[in-house]
């Protein structure tokens, strides 16, 4: 089952990528008995919106990111403002 | 406990794990697949987990009516691998399997493919190693789902006698036979459990037993309305040679396990699981014409017709059992046809 | 070499290891009274059980009762359907009831691994109620018939054999058949002239 640490570790990854443009990634929640993970993409310190990842290559890279690490199926979702606006 | 406590015959042999394998063939003990050895420490270690004496009779199994002893049942289950953690389940299965409308004495010797197919509900399923993600119904390899079923056949076969070929006549049998035991995933599943359904508080380990002909595949990566596919999954699973239509339409149950995905879909029109049952019901039937003409007969002698030419499933919605399990790859649904003349049975899972 | 979750007392593999035999000990091979008529058949009561799903066994009983009534008995018939439920409860207090009110009885169908084996225990019901009775079982289920008869306790239990498969017969076949294990029957049963 997902461990808490290895889900971390991407996130703080992909954040890595993200902060570079002053955008962010959080890990609001991952339940192994539901195997759901649940992201919010921060854009508030973001210098420029149209330079972080478009929603669907973040969504990828989010993805190979924990199948990197998370063995086990997991549903993916992220809080991506950008999909709401 | 000391090992004077068993009573079982004791043979020797050949340290070599092949010995022991050689032996079960030669005496027919096995399903043609390497056991373990069930040496004293080891039943004893499972016997611990229960509040029973090695001597308790816990049940006479057809169809030879052979006697399983706790210590007896303890024995196979330690062949078949079982830890002590999960050896309590194995006895949940053997009294559910003999509770008499479960019917194990029509269901052990029929022609039929039906075999006990064990659905395990609670909070112990990850510490027993319970199988309901991906793969939950073959290959994902889980401890506690390959052993328990496994277990629960090979005291069929030691204890009840029950052999394919000689007291079963079941024509084909089913790769359930082998054991099979999975569980709901009651964390995705939209609904209360099946075992919250059947009565049971949500700290209980429940086992389940439901006399399954076996896993009918559905699969659909067309329809966006939920209503579309739950009216297409009704009408799968009323398929016309379905055993249910052989007999009563008031007996049985056909359960349909729902992938996670799919679950969510189908309780945003559903919330209530028995309105969901009572959709899937209205639109499980045939129309008789379906039938040739000597079949159309048949169904209206056994009163199975009604008055607008429909021939219903089942008489209630709620022999229509779903469960949510499966992986997040949505796409698939299973039907677990029912051998009809067997009701299924839930046990609350006891502990020492 | 297998891994264990527990320290087993598994010795060298060049030794020997004790293990427990999981097999349930073989029942005592004890058969229940059976009998027979040893009479002859006139002014019988003779119970025919029948069952929903063998139309080839209903032609055969209906036949067999048109016989019964020209030799002078008088047949009896019960039709079971189920195996659980509240019908399948009726069903076996209809069987109960049966061996009650009759002499001797003839009890079908099986042909099918569930249906012989419910067709032995009501043939048995009627027999525990030392009544004769025999049990109709077509020939691929012979042998399971006689199997369950005898973990049932009573593996003396008549059983006539009818030709496999019997169901899809034409209506001629299933005559000539009725014809020709009618008299059968009846031996089984012990009647005398």
């Amino acid at each position: 089952m997902m461990d808490d640490r290895d889900v971390a570790a991407a996130v703080d990854e992909v954040g890595a990528l993200l902060r570079a443009d002053g955008a962010d990634l959080l890990l609001l929640d991952a339940d192994p008995k539901t195997a759901r993970i649940r992201l919010r993409l921060v854009l508030e310190g973001a210098s420029c919106e149209e330079c972080v990842l478009p929603p669907d290559m973040l969504r990828d890279v989010i993805d190979d990111s924990l199948r990197r690490r998370v063995h086990d199926e997991f549903e993916l979702v992220i809080d991506d403002p950008r999909r709401d606006a | 406990m000391t090992a004077g406590s068993l009573t079982a015959e004791t043979i020797e042999l050949d340290a070599d794990p092949r010995a022991l394998y050689e032996l079960s063939l030669e005496e027919r003990w096995g399903d043609g697949v390497p056991l373990l050895p069930p040496t004293d420490d080891v039943i004893e270690s499972l016997l611990v987990t229960t509040p029973y004496p090695p001597e308790h009779v816990l049940c006479a199994l057809p169809p030879r009516y052979g006697v399983a002893t706790v210590e007896l049942v303890a024995i196979n289950a330690a062949m078949a691998g079982c830890t002590p953690a999960a050896f309590p389940y194995v006895i949940a299965a053997l009294d559910a399997i003999t509770v008499p409308e479960w019917n194990a004495f029509g269901l052990t010797t029929t022609t039929s493919s039906v075999f006990p197919m064990l659905i395990v509900n609670g909070p112990s399923r990850d510490d027993v190693g319970i199988d309901y993600r991906a793969g939950c119904m073959g290959g994902a390899a889980g401890r506690g789902s390959m052993t328990i079923g496994r277990a629960v056949s090979l005291c069929l076969r030691n204890i009840g006698g029950q052999r394919a070929g000689d007291t079963s006549r079941s024509v084909f049998g089913q790769p359930a036979r082998f054991g099979m035991c999975f569980g709901e995933w009651e964390e995705r599943s939209p609904w209360p459990s099946l075992a919250r359904r059947r009565g049971f508080d949500e700290t209980d380990d429940v086992m389940t037993v439901h006399g399954g002909k076996g896993t009918f595949p559905l699969a659909d990566i067309n329809n966006d309305d939920p209503r579309d596919l739950l009216y297409l999954l009704a009408k799968s699973i009323a398929f016309p040679l379905s055993n249910m239509y052989l007999g009563h339409a008031e007996n049985g149950q056909v359960v349909l396990a729902i992938n996670p995905m799919w679950a969510e879909r189908f309780a945003a029109p559903f919330p209530d699981v028995e309105e969901m049952q009572a959709f899937l019901w209205e639109h499980a039937w045939q129309p008789v014409e379906l039938w040739p003409a000597p079949n159309q007969e048949i169904l209206r002698k056994k009163e199975r017709v009604r008055d607008d030419g429909r021939v219903h499933l089942v008489e209630r919605p709620d022999q229509i059992v779903p469960i949510v399990c499966g992986g997040l790859g949505s796409l698939h649904a299973i039907a677990l046809p029912s051998f009809g003349e067997s009701e299924m049975q839930s046990v609350a899972v006891v502990r020492a | 070499m297998y891994a264990y979750a527990w320290i087993g007392t598994l010795e060298s593999m060049t030794e020997t290891i004790t293990i427990r035999r999981p097999t349930a000990a073989a029942g005592e091979d004890v058969s229940a009274p059976t009998f027979t008529v040893d009479g002859p058949l006139e002014g019988l009561r003779v119970g025919l059980r029948t069952d929903l799903a063998w139309r080839s066994w209903q032609l055969i009983a209906d036949i067999w009762a048109d016989y019964l009534r020209r030799d002078g008995a008088h047949p009896v018939t019960v039709e079971t359907s189920a195996q659980v439920g509240d019908t399948a409860s009726q069903d076996r207090s209809h069987i109960e009831q049966l061996a009650e009110d009759v002499d001797c009885a003839i009890v079908g169908l099986g042909t099918c691994g569930s249906c012989t084996s419910f067709a032995i225990a009501d043939a048995v019901i009627v027999e525990k109620h030392r009544k004769p009775s025999i049990a109709v079982v077509a020939e691929e289920f012979a042998t399971h018939g006689h199997n369950m008869a005898r973990h049932l306790g009573h593996g003396d239990l008549k059983i006539l054999v009818l030709p496999y498969p019997l169901e899809a017969r034409p209506e001629h076949e299933l005559r000539e058949i009725a014809d020709t294990y009618y008299p059968t029957a009846l031996k089984l049963l012990g009647v005398r002239p």
